[in-house]
């Protein structure tokens, strides 16, 4: 039975996901919570990974996917959209003793594509100003 | 400052005397650090924190102006209740933002942050200049508010010192600076309010809604408002506004099930079933409200003798309540009372004794056998009632009438008058009315 006070898009969650192949050491880093992005850019990124994950110079295959989820309806994850980029890692810094921060640099990959990601990040940002600005004004 | 403009460069000059706070031990604090450090803050006005109990305690101790909170940091929801503490913290100072940093985002979920006072919520991944943005743009407003911002702000931090009558007075300053003030009227409500002052706060919400007549924080003081007044006609139609304009917070659920029961909207109650999981998961006192909500449904089903219909709802409430005692107690009564035998002894026996044996249930069995029993058979089970300590007027006036009926001597029935007079001295006329009810002869 529908609920006329409750409009199960409004529940609906966005996230993004990303998952990794080290080529240079042939090991796919395992999915887990310390796998984060946080940052992105025209031509890279900024990763948390595990610390044992990746090493300054490293070439990786980066897959990152739009998922969907709706937590008032059945609750599975829907992946909408993805990209795969191949990237090198310019940068690694340690952030903790597990974990690192990981900036790559992209040198394969399809250039519309990635820039309908970041216009997706962007207007994802706007849309959420836009609900708070309605609650806080 | 070579890669700042010019306006960057003024900004940056204003953030010089402000303590940060970054609560986020993810990757995103590397972000905010370049973030800073791009706008010229000094390192030792930064501070950060990588659990929930950190950032309270620098929150207390460092007092920082800016925070930064990531979601993920400690339990559901920790991120969120910094908010109160750096409010708390920051008392005596105007100039206070707090960005919440989220993976993982939904209308309901941002709703109801800025429902917290957060300032702005950032979505990761972000790019720079996104971040360097919003950072730009909500802190400059915060910085330099308009005068119309500033009065409000001025009168939020009276309201929040507790200094009422001072917030009506900025509030009603701040209305006269902007044309259409509706944020003000909702501030002003919310001061009448905390006076207790009703009318005065309607009166303010309504205002705000003359000049925007779907303001947000206007419709949810009304909606507040007309509950407290129990007008819960005007209420459901207030509450059907917000939902029609607004993404509705989970917070605000509990009331909308309040609203729909409070109108007999069943219908409504019992679509809200439908996501009993996800409102269990989001706020357990939602559960509640749904599970009670279900059980006044089922007893306004059984006065219109729909069975189905009301065990159906009892069912589902017993689903919500997840064992909730009460609502469990609750449910039991109600299938007692229908005379429900099948539905009573297949519900309780998965109850523990302790709830099944309790005077509540005890009582409704006996009003129940009032109804359908020999009188002896309600003198017989009263008596045990009272035995076992079970000394309820309701038991006593029931036993009195039924002991009248079944013709007990003038002696035993005084002395049954009088054991219930001694445990219940005010309900002596009660007592009275209930040997009266039964056409005794007062001798």
């Amino acid at each position: 039975m529908a609920c006329s006070w409750i409009k199960v898009e409004d529940f609906v969650e966005t996230s993004y996901w990303i998952s990794i192949q080290n080529n240079t050491t042939g090991t796919r880093v395992p999915d887990s919570p310390e796998v984060e992005l946080t940052e992105v850019a025209q031509q890279g990124l900024t990763l948390r990974l595990p610390r044992n994950a990746c090493s300054n110079g490293h070439q990786l295959v980066l897959t990152l996917r739009k998922r969907v989820r709706s937590p008032l309806e059945d609750g599975e994850e829907e992946i909408e959209e993805e990209i795969q980029m191949t990237a090198k890692v310019v940068q690694a810094e340690d952030l903790d003793e597990n974990t690192r921060s990981v900036e790559v640099r992209f040198y394969q990959y399809n250039e519309l594509l990635w820039r309908e990601f970041l216009r997706q990040f962007s207007g994802r940002q706007e849309r959420v100003n836009a609900l708070v600005k309605a609650i806080v004004e | 400052m070579d890669d700042l403009s010019k306006e960057e460069i003024e900004f940056s000059k204003s953030l010089q005397d402000l303590r940060f706070l970054i609560a986020d031990a993810s990757s995103g604090r590397r972000s905010i650090r370049k973030l800073l450090s791009h706008f010229r803050v000094k390192a030792n006005l930064i501070e950060v924190a990588d659990t929930a109990a950190d950032a309270v305690r620098l929150l207390q101790e460092k007092r920082p102006h800016i925070v930064f909170a990531d979601d993920s940091i400690g339990e559901d929801g920790a991120a969120l209740g910094l908010v109160e503490t750096h409010a708390r913290s920051l008392e005596s100072e105007r100039l206070r933002v707090f960005f919440l940093m989220t993976a993982r985002e939904s209308n309901a979920m941002v709703t109801g942050a800025a429902v917290e006072n957060v300032d702005s919520v950032l979505v990761k991944p972000y790019t720079f200049d996104v971040l360097s943005h919003q950072f730009h743009r909500v802190l400059t407003e915060k910085i330099n508010p308009t005068p119309y911002a500033d009065a409000v702000q001025a009168g939020k931090a009276l309201l929040e010192r507790g200094q009422y009558q001072e917030a009506i007075e900025a509030f009603r300053e701040a209305m006269r600076l902007d044309p259409r003030p509706a944020l003000a009227c909702s501030y002003l409500g919310a001061a009448f309010e905390a006076q207790g002052e009703m009318d005065q706060a309607e009166e303010a919400y309504l205002e705000g809604l003359a000049s925007n007549p779907v303001h947000f924080r206007c419709l949810g003081g009304l909606l507040d408002c007309l509950l407290r007044k129990n007008e819960i006609e005007r209420a459901y139609e207030v509450g059907r506004k917000i939902v029609e304009h607004h993404v509705v917070p989970m917070k605000r659920v509990p009331d909308m099930i309040r609203l729909s029961v409070l109108n007999h909207k069943f219908e409504d109650v019992l679509g809200f079933f439908g996501y009993s999981d996800a409102l269990a998961r989001a706020d357990k006192g939602a559960s509640i409200y749904l599970a009670a909500g279900l059980v006044v449904c089922g007893l306004y089903f059984l006065q219109r003798r729909d069975l189905p219909g009301a065990t159906d709802a009892f069912r589902k409430a017993d689903v919500v309540a997840q064992g909730n005692p009460k609502v469990q107690k609750r449910i039991l009564m109600a299938l007692v009372s229908a005379g429900l035998e099948g539905e009573v002894n297949s519900y309780a026996a998965k109850l523990p004794p302790e709830l099944k044996n309790c005077p509540e249930v005890r009582i409704a069995e006996l009003r129940r056998l009032a109804q359908n029993s020999s009188p002896a058979k309600v003198v017989e089970r009263a008596r045990e009632l009272v035995r076992n300590g079970i000394k309820d007027k309701e038991v006593y006036a029931l036993l009195l009438e039924k002991s009248k009926q079944i013709a007990l001597s003038d002696a035993l029935l005084e002395g049954l008058f009088q054991d219930a007079v001694r445990d219940f001295p005010q309900e002596r006329a009660y007592f009275e009315n209930a040997l009266g009810a039964s056409g005794r002869n007062k001798g």
